[in-house]
């Protein structure tokens, strides 16, 4: 059994050093490489290899943000290789087949690449999909500042300060920049937990709002009223919704 | 020893009083002025003169403990003994040798109340007066031992905050070593050297340590160097310093966070783009250096604030006492860090 295997890592030399210890391995057949997290979901979705070495501090999108954004069908086996020994516990989460510290060892290279072989010859290789997790917790922000989104094909990274409103729509989340709005399988419950709650406040079952972007708070029915925000969006405010914001903005 | 503005102050009290005596006494009694400036004098000065005492009550008190039964009996026992001795050499001065007429001494029987009340409202002054000094005393001297305290703890926390150099710095440059043995192992003896002489400077044990910016310079050249070979070519790294701007003094290891996230922001994320530059801007109150790098506005997260700001801050705060040396500014798509180094003094 011959496997596919892609490298994606920012660094050049890292990146050799990882084709050079895949030399002479009898089942690897090709191998590709990646100098950024872009390239690497797009490279994922056309060849779909096998097994993928995968830095985690990249510029642009990291490691983890790129299997957050891939279809889950779509997740290859992944060793994780990175100079930061904190994201070990996330690995595990993902069921990642390994995790390798730079600088790498050799010994400690081919053991991964045992465990990955096997793990794809029983069909037990592929990642668990990235369910809830990944806002890099442990060094870092304590409140997500960024979301990584597909949307036709391209991917869009959302700053935390362009975030307006997010709504709940089944399965997935509407989150609303100013000009755009975009659909990201997550729950709004995730996203209240995540999301810095002295920036954005839940003011409806369905409804996650940045505070500093309402307007104006007009009546709409006995007890429910109608938050407009500063593009002229509209959205319902429920009782207790109602309750949050006076007791925030204290009127 | 009370100090000399002390002695100043407590005379010109006598002097006062001493007046203020004259021309009541003139005012009540019929007397020649002779007369009355001797008595003035001599019932103040005996006065005054018994007061000093008063001091030694002060200078040996138990410390906290001035209005306490204790302390308040304490003066009264004192004062009143010295009021007595006053009264006894009034008496026998102005009595018995000023006044040998009879209606002086009636004189002297009439004024006595008042001269007693006066002896006790002086008394009570002097005191509070020696009291108030002396804890103006005890209070400086407590703050001197304040600032000599909070010295050490700057000592103290300076040292804790030594090596603070981010690790994954030298876990990735070996990494990118390692991998050039295998395909330019020249390369790689030369990283090993390169790498081991900025450790040799970053890892200084003496975290209170000054270097001239030149020293600074030559270690930051050396720490892009090492990056170039994990990022690309492009990487800058000579930087050429005026002569004057050589020798100045600052902490060390304190730009090279800055430079950090200068490459780490600009040119790992934007490979082709020119890295980081650096200036040094001099006015009269300081030395403002300068390290920008271009950025892409469109990545989302751009983390202003990191463990290796932080640690500036704090290292600018202990050397310097000000905190907010370090200045930060974005334009359009150029970040800016700013160090201003205050010019000593003199």
């Amino acid at each position: 059994m011959e496997i596919n295997v892609l490298i994606v890592d920012d660094e050049a030399p890292a990146r050799t050093l990882i084709r050079e210890f895949l030399k002479g391995h009898p089942s690897i057949a090709n191998v590709q490489e990646c100098a950024d997290g872009f390239e690497g979901v797009k490279t994922m979705q056309e060849i779909k290899p096998d097994l993928v070495f995968l830095d985690i501090q990249m510029p642009k999108i990291n490691g983890l943000e790129m299997l957050e954004i891939l279809e889950p069908d779509l997740l290859p086996s992944v060793i994780f290789v990175t100079a930061h020994d904190e994201y070990a516990l996330k690995a595990f989460e993902v069921n990642a087949v390994d995790y390798l510290l730079k600088p790498v060892a050799r010994e400690r290279f081919d053991m991964a690449l045992e465990k990955a072989l096997s793990r794809i010859r029983e069909g037990t290789g592929n990642q668990r999909e990235v369910k809830g997790l990944v806002s890099m917790e442990g060094p870092g922000p304590r409140w997500l500042d960024r979301m990584v989104v597909r949307a036709a094909g391209d991917i869009h990274i959302i700053a935390q300060e362009d975030v307006l409103c997010m709504e709940a729509q089944d399965d997935y989340v509407l989150i609303c920049t100013e000009k755009d709005e975009f659909l990201k399988k997550k729950t709004l419950k995730f996203y209240e937990q995540k999301l810095d709650p002295s920036v954005f406040i839940r003011i409806h079952r369905s409804f996650l709002v940045r505070a500093d972007a309402i307007q104006r708070i007009e009546p709409y029915s006995k007890d429910t009223f109608i938050a407009i925000l500063k593009n002229d969006r509209k959205i319902s405010v429920s009782k207790q919704g109602y309750a949050g914001l006076r007791k925030r903005f204290d009127f | 020893m009370p100090a000399p503005g002390f002695l100043v102050f407590y005379l010109s009290l006598w002097v006062c009083c001493t007046l203020v005596h004259y021309i009541l006494l003139g005012g009540y009694a019929d007397l020649g002025t002779g007369f009355l400036a001797l008595d003035a004098f001599i019932t103040q000065t005996s006065l005054f003169l018994l007061l000093l005492p008063l001091w030694f009550l002060v200078r040996f008190r138990k410390k906290g403990k001035d209005y306490s039964l204790a302390g308040i009996v304490n003066a009264l026992v004192g004062g009143g003994l010295l009021l007595g001795i006053w009264y006894v050499v009034m008496r026998e001065s102005l009595v018995g040798l000023l006044y040998t007429e009879t209606g002086a001494g009636e004189l002297f029987r009439n004024t006595l109340g008042l001269r007693i009340a006066f002896g006790f409202l002086a008394g009570l002054a002097v005191y509070h007066f020696f009291l108030a000094s002396r804890l103006h005393r005890e209070a400086r001297e407590a703050n001197e031992r304040q600032v000599e305290l909070e010295g050490l703890v700057l000592q103290t926390e300076l040292q804790a905050l030594k090596n603070q150099l981010n690790p994954h710095f030298i876990y990735n440059s070996l990494n990118a070593i390692s991998s050039l043995t295998l395909t330019d192992p020249e390369k790689a003896r030369e990283m090993v050297v390169k790498l081991s002489d900025f450790l040799r400077y970053a890892l200084k044990q003496d975290a209170l340590e000054m270097t001239t910016l030149e020293k600074e310079m030559n270690a930051i050249e050396l720490y892009l160097e090492i990056e170039k070979v994990r990022f690309g070519e492009q990487l800058n790294h000579r930087f050429r310093l005026e002569e004057q701007d050589k020798n100045l003094e600052l902490p060390g290891l304190i730009l090279q966070p800055l430079f950090e996230n200068a490459v780490k922001h600009g040119v790992q994320q934007l490979p082709g783009q020119p890295g980081p530059a650096f200036r040094v801007i001099g006015n009269e109150k300081e030395t403002i250096l300068e390290v920008s790098n271009h950025f892409d506005p469109a990545l989302g997260r751009f983390k202003g604030e990191g463990v290796g700001l932080e640690n500036i801050r704090n290292r600018l705060r202990l050397h310097y006492g000000n905190g907010q040396l370090l200045q930060l500014e974005k334009l359009g798509n150029v970040y800016f860090a700013r160090l201003h180094i205050p010019k000593p003094a003199n």
